[in-house]
C-alpha cells in the first residue's frame, strides 16, 4: 500500500487518539468495576498528631481490592464497639496506637485484629477484654505526641503496631523528646506539587488492576519490590548507613514512649506487622543473596528489650503460610481480614503474657473471678 | 543491558541513526562494530571479565585462518575439538573439573549462539563453501552481532555477508521503518505482557495444586500447569525474536526467522522444523545429515535406511534438548525430545509399511486425524517441558500433589482441549484466508495497523511500568 506525505501527520494522530481512547476507556471501566473510597470525611489533620478521626463520625471506606467497610468512631475518636468514656471495671482495656493497621483500616470492625484478639483473650482468660483503637500515625513523632490522649483512656495495656513504612517516615534526623508536640514542618510547595503529580499518575485504577493481576505471582512481586531502593533496604543485610541511623531514631523514640508508659504503670507492647513482600519472603519465596525478612524484627527486638518493651515480630507467623498474598490487599498494601486474623492471634498470644506494673498478668483468671 | 528493554531500544535506535548517517559500506561496518562492542561491554565488570570471551573469539578466528591455508582433516578435527572445549570451559559446564574452571567472574552472554556461528564458519571454510576470505571486521560483526547476541537467531555467514558488503545492502524507507516498528512493538508486547501474564497464571496453578484438593481441581490445575507453559515459552522467545528482527532491520540487516507457526504442526518432527528453526536447522546440517550419511555408508542394506534415520533423529534432537542445560534434568529433556522425534519417525515408517504410502498419505490428510495429530504434538511438547522448567524436586512435589490418576486424566484433558482449540484456530485461519477482499484490505490498512500497534504499545508501557521498568527475563538467555 502506498504511503502519502499526509500519513506523516495522520499516522501519529491515529496513534495518539488510540492511546487516549484506550486509556480513558480502561480507566472508566475499571473505576466502575473496582470502585474505591479512599477519601475519608471522618479524618481530620492536625500538624502535631497527624490524621485522627473526628469523634462520633461514621463513614464508608473501600479499597479497590476490598469490600465496603463502615467505620464508626466513638466520642473519643477511637474505633471500638463499646463506649469509650465509661470503663467496664470487669474488663481489661487495651488501647491500640500506631499505623493505620492499628485501627483496622479498610476492614470491618468485627474482623479487625484487635477485635479478634479481644475475643480470643476473652475465651482464653475467662475475663472481659475491650479495645479502643487509635492509629493512623505512620510517624513516631506523631505517635509520641498522642501519648497523653492515649493515657486519658485509662488503658490496662497499650499495643503499638509498626510497619517498615513507619520506620522510614520522618526518621532521617535524630529523635528529640523536646520536639514531641511540635507541629510537622510544612512540606515545600514544589515537593507537594510533585507528590500530587505523582499521585495523579499512580492513582490510575486501570494500572491498579494490572498490578493486582500481575502481583499474584509472588516471585514477580517480591523481585519488583526489591527494586525499591532505600525504602526496602531494611530487608538487606548488612543494613545501610541510612537504616542504621533510622534505628537510632527508633531507639530514642521507643525509649521516650516506654518512659511515659512506665511512669503511668501501663504495659506497652509493640508488634511489627510485616510488609507483604516481607511476609512472602518469610513464607518461603525465593530469597536473593543478603535478603533477610527477619533482620528488621531482630533489630527492633533488641531495641525494645533495652527499654523493657514487650515486642513481637508478626513476620515469624508467616513462616509456612501457603499464600501470604491472600492476607493483604495486594496493591493497596493494607492487611485484609485474613491478615488481621494472623495479627489477631499474634496479639492475643502476646497480650496473654503481659503483666501490669504490679506484676499481675492481664490474663489473670483468678483475679477476675474474685472481682466478679 | 537487557533485551528487550527501553534502554536497549534507545541504544539500537540511536545506533541505527548513526549507522544510516554513513553512506559507505565500510564506514557502516565500523559503526556496527562499535555498536557490537559497546553492547557487549554493557555486560562487563572490568576488562578481565572480557578475556575468556575474547579468547574464544580469537581462537575461532585463528581456526578459520588456519583452515583457509591447511585443508587437513586432522587439523580440522583438532580445531573443532579446541573450539568445543573452549565453549564448554567458557560456558562452565559441570563436567569440566573444578580445577580447570576459570576462577574469576566473566561474561558469557550469548556464548552458545556465538559458538554456533563460529562452528558454522569453521565447517563451511573447511568445506570450501565460503569462497572469499573472512576478514576480521566481518568475523567480529557476524559473531558478535548485537541484536542477535543474547539469544540468537543463528544466522548463516553467507546470508549476513550478502547484506554487509558483498551483495545488495537492504533498502530502508518509511514503509520498512513502519514495519520494523510494528515488529518491535509486537515483540515487546509478547515478552512483556503475554509471557508475563501466562507465567503468572502458570505459577498460580503450581501454587494452588495440593494433594488435599478435589480430584477434578487437581486435574484442571495440572492440565493448566502443563498446557500454559508452551504458550509462555513461545510468547517469550518469539517475542524476543520479533523484537530483534525489527531492531536489526533498522540497521539494514535481515535476521532469519526462528518460528513458523509451531503449534499448527501435525507431527513432532514437523514441530521441530517450525520451533527454534535456526537451531534445529543448524543441528540438521551439522549433526543429522553428516551422521546419517556416515551411518548409511557403513550400513548399506536398503531396509536399514529408515531405521538409521530414526537413530540420527534421536541423536540430533537429544542434543537439542541436552544443549539447554548442564544438569541431569536437561539430559532427560534431551531423551524426551530425541525419543519424541525418533518414535514419530518409527511410526511414519511403520504406518507406511502397514498401510502403503498412498493410504498413509490419505490418512494424514483426514481432518480428524490432522486435528488429533496437532493436539498430540502440543500435548507431548507440553509434557516434555516439565523437564525444562522445573527440577527433580519440584517434579516430585507436583507428582505427589497430583497423584497418578489425576496426572493421566490431566494429560487426556489437555489433549482434548489442545485438539479442540488448535482445530478452532486452524478453522479461523482458513476463514481468514477466505475473508472478502474489502475486509482483509481494511484489516491490513496502515491506519488500522497503526491503531493496533499503538494499543499494544500502550499495554506494554503499562505492564512495563508495573514491572518497575524491567521486562521479564528471557528464558533462552540462560542457554
Amino acid at each position: 500500500m502506498k504511503m502519502h506525505r499526509r500519513d506523516l501527520i495522520i499516522l501519529p494522530v491515529v496513534s495518539l487518539l488510540t492511546v487516549i481512547g484506550l486509556w480513558a476507556g480502561a480507566e472508566t471501566l475499571s473505576r466502575v468495576i473496582w470502585p474505591e473510597q479512599d477519601e475519608d470525611p471522618c479524618m481530620a489533620f492536625d500538624p502535631v498528631i497527624g490524621y485522627h478521626a473526628r469523634p462520633g463520625c461514621t463513614t464508608l471506606t473501600k479499597a479497590a481490592e476490598g469490600p465496603w467497610v463502615e467505620e464508626n468512631w466513638t466520642s473519643c475518636g477511637t474505633r471500638a464497639p463499646a463506649v469509650c468514656a465509661r470503663r467496664d471495671t470487669h474488663a481489661a482495656r487495651v488501647v491500640t496506637m500506631g499505623t493505620s493497621t492499628s485501627w483496622g483500616s479498610l476492614v470491618p470492625l468485627h474482623q479487625t485484629w484487635f477485635m479478634r484478639a479481644a475475643s480470643e483473650l476473652r475465651s482464653r482468660c475467662g475475663r472481659g477484654f475491650e479495645v479502643q483503637a487509635t492509629g493512623g500515625t505512620p510517624d513516631l513523632y506523631e505517635s509520641a505526641a498522642r501519648l497523653p490522649s492515649i493515657l486519658q483512656l485509662r488503658p490496662d495495656a497499650v499495643v503499638m503496631v509498626v510497619t517498615p513504612f513507619d520506620l522510614a517516615t520522618r526518621t532521617s534526623d535524630s529523635f528529640s523528646a523536646v520536639l514531641v508536640g511540635n507541629p510537622r514542618a510544612e512540606v515545600p510547595t514544589h515537593q507537594r506539587r510533585r507528590e500530587q503529580l505523582r499521585e495523579l499518575v499512580t492513582s490510575s485504577r486501570a494500572l491498579l488492576i494490572v498490578e493486582h493481576l500481575l502481583y499474584q505471582n509472588a516471585d514477580l512481586y517480591v523481585s519488583n519490590y526489591l527494586l525499591g531502593g532505600d525504602r526496602v533496604d531494611y530487608l538487606r543485610q548488612p543494613f545501610s548507613p541510612t537504616w542504621r541511623k533510622r534505628f537510632e531514631f527508633v531507639d530514642a523514640a521507643f525509649g521516650y514512649m516506654a518512659d511515659q508508659f512506665q511512669s503511668a504503670g501501663v504495659p506497652f507492647l509493640v508488634i511489627l506487622a510485616p510488609h507483604e513482600a516481607q511476609a512472602e519472603l518469610a513464607a518461603g519465596a525465593s530469597r536473593p543473596p543478603n535478603v533477610d525478612p527477619f533482620a528488621l524484627g531482630a533489630t527492633l527486638a533488641d531495641i525494645a528489650a533495652r527499654h523493657h518493651i514487650r515486642f513481637v515480630d508478626a513476620t515469624r507467623s508467616y513462616a509456612g503460610v501457603e499464600e501470604p498474598q491472600s492476607t493483604y490487599y495486594r496493591v493497596n498494601g493494607h492487611f485484609n481480614a485474613a491478615g488481621h486474623a494472623i495479627l489477631g492471634s499474634v496479639a492475643a498470644e502476646a497480650l496473654a503474657a503481659v503483666a501490669d506494673s504490679d506484676g499481675k498478668p492481664l490474663c489473670d483468671t483468678e483475679a477476675m473471678t474474685v472481682e466478679e | 543491558m537487557s533485551v528487550p528493554s527501553v534502554e536497549f531500544l534507545v541504544f539500537a535506535v540511536v545506533g541505527a541513526l548513526i549507522f544510516n548517517l554513513f553512506r559507505g559500506l565500510r564506514s557502516r561496518a565500523w559503526v556496527l562494530a562499535s555498536l557490537n562492542l559497546a553492547f557487549f561491554c554493557s555486560f562487563l565488570h572490568g576488562w578481565l571479565s572480557a578475556v575468556p570471551y575474547a579468547a574464544f573469539l580469537a581462537l575461532g578466528y585463528a581456526g578459520i585462518r588456519i583452515l583457509r591455508k591447511q585443508k587437513s582433516a586432522i587439523v580440522f578435527v583438532m580445531l573443532v575439538a579446541a573450539v568445543l572445549y573452549a565453549f564448554f570451559l567458557v560456558k562452565r559446564y559441570s563436567f569440566i573439573p573444578a580445577g580447570m574452571q576459570i576462577a574469576f567472574w566473566y561474561s558469557a552472554i550469548g556464548i552458545s549462539y556465538v559458538f554456533f556461528r563460529v562452528m558454522h564458519l569453521l565447517i563451511e571454510v573447511w568445506q570450501d563453501s565460503i569462497s572469499e576470505p573472512v576478514g576480521p571486521l566481518s568475523y567480529f560483526n557476524y559473531a558478535l552481532n548485537f541484536p542477535a547476541l543474547v539469544c540468537g537467531p543463528i544466522q548463516r555467514y553467507e546470508d549476513y555477508r550478502e547484506m554487509e558488503e558483498g551483495g545488495r545492502p537492504l533498502a530502508l524507507d518509511t514503509r520498512v521503518i513502519g514495519k520494523s516498528i510494528e515488529r518491535i512493538v509486537v515483540g515487546f508486547f509478547k515478552v512483556t505482557v503475554v509471557s508475563t501474564f501466562l507465567l503468572t497464571w502458570q505459577k498460580g496453578f503450581i501454587n494452588s495444586l495440593s494433594a488435599g484438593d478435589a480430584w477434578s481441581d487437581r486435574v484442571l490445575d495440572l492440565a493448566l500447569i502443563c498446557g500454559l507453559y508452551p504458550l509462555y515459552l513461545y510468547a517469550n522467545f518469539s517475542g524476543y525474536t520479533d523484537f530483534v528482527i525489527g531492531v536489526a532491520r533498522l540497521l539494514r540487516l535481515e535476521l532469519p526467522e526462528n518460528f513458523n507457526d509451531p503449534f499448527s504442526s501435525e507431527s513432532f518432527i514437523g514441530f521441530w522444523s517450525r520451533w527454534h528453526m535456526t537451531l534445529s536447522s543448524w543441528l540438521k546440517d551439522y549433526v543429522y545429515t553428516p551422521l546419517l550419511m556416515t551411518l548409511m555408508r557403513r550400513f548399506t542394506a536398503g531396509w536399514a535406511g529408515p531405521y538409521l534415520a530414526v537413530f540420527a533423529y534421536f541423536v540430533t534432537f537429544f542434543l537439542v534438548g541436552a544443549w539447554h542445560g548442564q544438569t541431569t534434568i536437561f539430559l532427560f529433556f534431551g531423551v524426551l525430545q530425541g525419543g519424541g522425534v525418533a518414535v514419530n519417525k518409527l511410526y511414519q515408517v511403520g504406518m507406511t509399511s502397514a498401510l502403503g504410502a498412498r493410504d498413509y498419505r490419505e490418512l494424514c490428510a483426514n481432518p480428524t486425524y490432522r486435528a488429533c495429530a496437532r493436539g498430540l504434538t502440543y500435548t507431548w511438547f507440553a509434557f516434555t517441558l516439565f523437564w525444562f522448567w522445573s527440577d527433580w524436586q519440584q517434579l516430585g512435589r507436583i507428582a505427589a500433589a497430583a497423584g497418578v490418576t489425576a496426572a493421566i486424566a490431566a494429560t487426556a484433558f489437555l489433549f482434548a482441549v489442545a485438539t479442540a482449540l488448535l482445530s478452532l484456530r486452524a478453522w479461523l485461519r482458513a476463514g481468514k484466508a477466505q475473508m472478502s477482499g474489502a475486509w482483509w484490505a481494511l484489516a491490513q490498512h496502515r491506519y488500522v495497523r497503526t491503531a493496533m500497534v499503538s494499543a499494544l504499545a500502550l499495554f506494554t508501557f503499562v505492564v512495563l511500568n508495573v514491572l518497575g521498568g524491567s521486562p521479564p527475563d528471557l528464558v533462552y538467555k540462560n542457554f
